[in-house]
This record gives C-alpha cells, structure tokens and sequence, in this order.
C-alpha cells in the first residue's frame, strides 16, 4: 500500500488526525493539518470523531491490568537467566566495617593495620622457610625504597591489591596517622623511584603519595 | 523522558543494563511493563500469552542492552521487540488446536456487532468496534492514540513503510466511521 491509495486530500489529512492529536506531527504536515482545521468547518468535525477514538483506544488499552506479581516473577526469571545477584562490591572501609560493627572506624582501621603485620610478618616466615626465592631480606628491607600511600576511602581491597601488584609495591606497615601507608618501592635509581612513584600518583584509587626514603643512585 | 544526560533516563538504564545492572533493569520493568503488557494483549487477545510474552521482552533487554545504540527511544525499541514476540507466539498458537475456552467464547457471541452496538452507547460502540478492527488496522490506532507513537516511530515497530503506517490508518479510520454508521451514529466521515 502506499500513499497513492487516498483517493482525495480530505482522505489523507483525516489519516493524519491521529497523529496531530498525539502532538507527534512535524514540519509541512502539521501546517497543512492546522490550515485544514483553521478553514474548513468540516474538519472541525472530523477533528472531534478523531478524539472519541482516541477516548475508545484509550480505554481498551487501560481496561487491562497486568497482575500485581509481574516484578517479582521477572526478577526470579532474570536470576534463572544471568544466575543469582552478587551482592555490591564494598570498598575496604565498609568490609572493616561490617567485620568489626561494634568498633569504631579508626579503631577497626589500627586492627586491619595488626592483621596486615601478622599477615606480612607470616609471609616473610612461610618464604624464610619454605623457599630460597625469596628477595625482600630484613635487612634488604630495612634500607629498601619506601613512599607513604593514602588511598580513597572508596577503593576496595581488591583495587589496592591490583594496583601493587601490578607495580611490584608492597605494603610495608601502616596504617599510619593520616591513613599513610608505608609501600616498598622497587627502584634501584632515582629516576626508577620517581617514575613508580609518578604512576601511583595517576592511579585513579590513590589520594596522596609522599615521597619516602629514595634509593641511593649508582 | 529524559535526556541522555540524566542517569535515570531510559538511554541511562539501558546502558547500566548492558554493564550488567540487574537494579537498572528492574527500573525499566517497573516503567515500562504496563504498556508493553497491555499491546501484547492487545496483539494476542490473551493475558497468560501477553504475561509470558512482556517477561521475554525485558530478559532480551538484559542480552541485547549491550548492542542498543539509541537510534530509537527505548519504548519504541520495546514494543519493536514485543511486536516480534507476539508475532512468533501466535504463529506458534495457530499451528495448535483450538483451546477450549476459546471455543466456549466464540459459542456465546450470539450478536452480531451491529446488535450488540444498538445496545451501547457511541463511546462503548466504539470502543466495541476498535476491538473488532482487523489486528493490522488495531495495532495502528493502538499505537498512535494509547502509546503516543509518531509515524516514523510505528514504522519502525511494525516495520512497515511510513507510507503504509498512514494508509493503515486511514482504513481504520474509514472502517470505524463504517461501523458507527451502520449501528445508526451520525459521523461526518467518510
């Protein structure tokens, strides 16, 4: 079918009716339907048959109800489509949070700063005994590059922990007043520290760096 | 609806959709289901169908979100996708037997639908006669009166021509005014 099949403009301008009453007509359309309307007294009526059939349509279509569990049944198919919802990702201040609610945040914060030292402490004893691979001696460590670290109070302990990892840091202590954390720096020269230290600064997850001990230049 | 701008429009859901936002598809559901449930049941003549149906539709929202590129409002693009289920369902249901409900309906039509029109007012006669509308000439006046829908936009749902949309129309329009007629209401056109 094309627009061939109006017989007359009155056949197509009533097609178009609908259209200006849903306030969707544009351009030369609307202006010729307006110019109808304005001039010819039957469009008048025309315009009001229009409206009754909007008023019909209207109340079919609101005559029917979709049931009142229709959410509920959607969402255990879109479990059984993508599997169950994982809960949230929570930033490493909320876990602390959640897994020591009756403290304080500072308080939960100097216990996380324990838990790392034992966790560091016993990663140092496990690589000591059970592997010669290991680099980072005590005394490497005493005299090894570090910088202070601050990191966003939104930054999850899986950010962090890519982040370090991806740049070979280490956390050596913290954390310390201010939030700093104190992190190996891999660096033999000045221009190797700088340069790690440059691309923590960038890291979206990183709040402050502050340059610590810098290795002595060959 | 909003503008790309705003986090809740429908482009923004649909976006947050596609990253995997179970809670942003929800939304969508819960502004869109209404009218997407009631043009299936419109397309169907069936609530159990349309109710199955309008769920599908929303769980091909979350597989295709990533590749909706806002060429076309997000409703429109639901009832594009509702429109094609409907079709699919119903070329389905045709191929199986007559249900029985369905037969014990059609035994007790006894009036004819100008009979039954003399019995109602204009305004329920002719909700009567838009329901009897063929389902190529409904789907057009359902789209444009209820769901607001442009020309170009009915186009692109039913995927038919612009010029098509406005001959489909016209037909409607002249079958409606036909029938009022013959159930004796005066109507100036055609």
């Amino acid at each position: 079918m094309s627009e061939n099949a109006f017989s007359n403009r009155r056949d197509r301008l009533e097609a178009l009716l609908p259209f200006f009453l849903n306030g969707t007509l544009a351009g030369s359309e609307l202006r010729e339907v307006e110019e109808w309307l304005a001039s010819d007294p039957d469009a008048m009526a025309s315009l009001a048959e229009a409206e009754a059939e909007y008023s019909a349509a209207l109340g079919v279509n609101e005559a029917i109800r979709p049931p009142a569990d229709a959410l509920a049944r959607f969402s255990e198919s879109l479990d059984r489509e993508a599997g169950k919802e994982r809960a949230p990702a929570l930033s490493l201040s909320e876990r602390l949070a959640r897994f020591l609610p009756s403290m304080p945040i500072q308080a939960a914060w100097v216990a996380a700063g324990l838990a790392l030292a034992i966790l560091v402490g016993q990663t140092v004893w496990i690589n000591m005994n059970g592997t010669e691979q290991y680099s980072v001696a005590g005394s490497e460590r005493e005299n090894a590059p570090f910088a202070f670290v601050t990191f966003r109070a939104d930054a999850s302990m899986a950010e962090v922990s890519a982040l370090l990892g991806a740049s070979g840091l280490e956390i050596d202590a913290g954390p310390l007043p201010g939030g700093h954390y104190r992190v190996l720096v891999p660096a033999k020269t000045v221009a190797q520290y700088d340069g790690i230290v440059a691309g923590l600064e960038k890291a979206g997850i990183v709040e402050t760096v502050m340059t610590g001990r810098k290795p002595a230049d060959e | 609806m909003s503008g790309a701008s705003d986090p809740t429009s429908d482009a923004a859901l649909v976006a947050r959709v596609g990253r995997g936002d179970r809670a942003a598809l929800r939304l969508l559901f819960m502004r869109h289901h209404m009218r997407v449930y009631r043009f299936v049941v419109r397309q169907t003549g069936s609530e159990s169908m349309a109710d199955d149906i309008a769920n599908e539709v929303f769980l091909e929202v979350w597989r295709q979100a990533p590749r909706f590129e806002g060429r076309s409002q997000v409703s429109t693009w639901l009832l594009g996708i509702a429109r094609f289920k409907a079709l699919s369902a119903l070329r389905k249901r045709r191929e199986e037997t007559l249900e029985e409900g369905q037969a014990e309906a059609v035994a007790d039509s006894a009036d004819t639908p100008e009979v039954a029109a003399m019995k109602e007012d204009k305004g329920a006669a002719l909700r009567r006669f838009v329901d009897m509308l063929s389902e190529e000439h409904r789907v057009v006046v359902d789209l444009a009166y209820y769901h607001g829908k442009s020309v170009t936009e009915i186009g692109e749902i039913l995927a038919v021509p612009v010029a098509t949309v406005k001959t489909r129309m016209f037909y409607a329009r002249k079958k409606l005014g036909e029938a009022l007629k013959a159930a004796g209401y005066d109507r100036g056109w055609p």
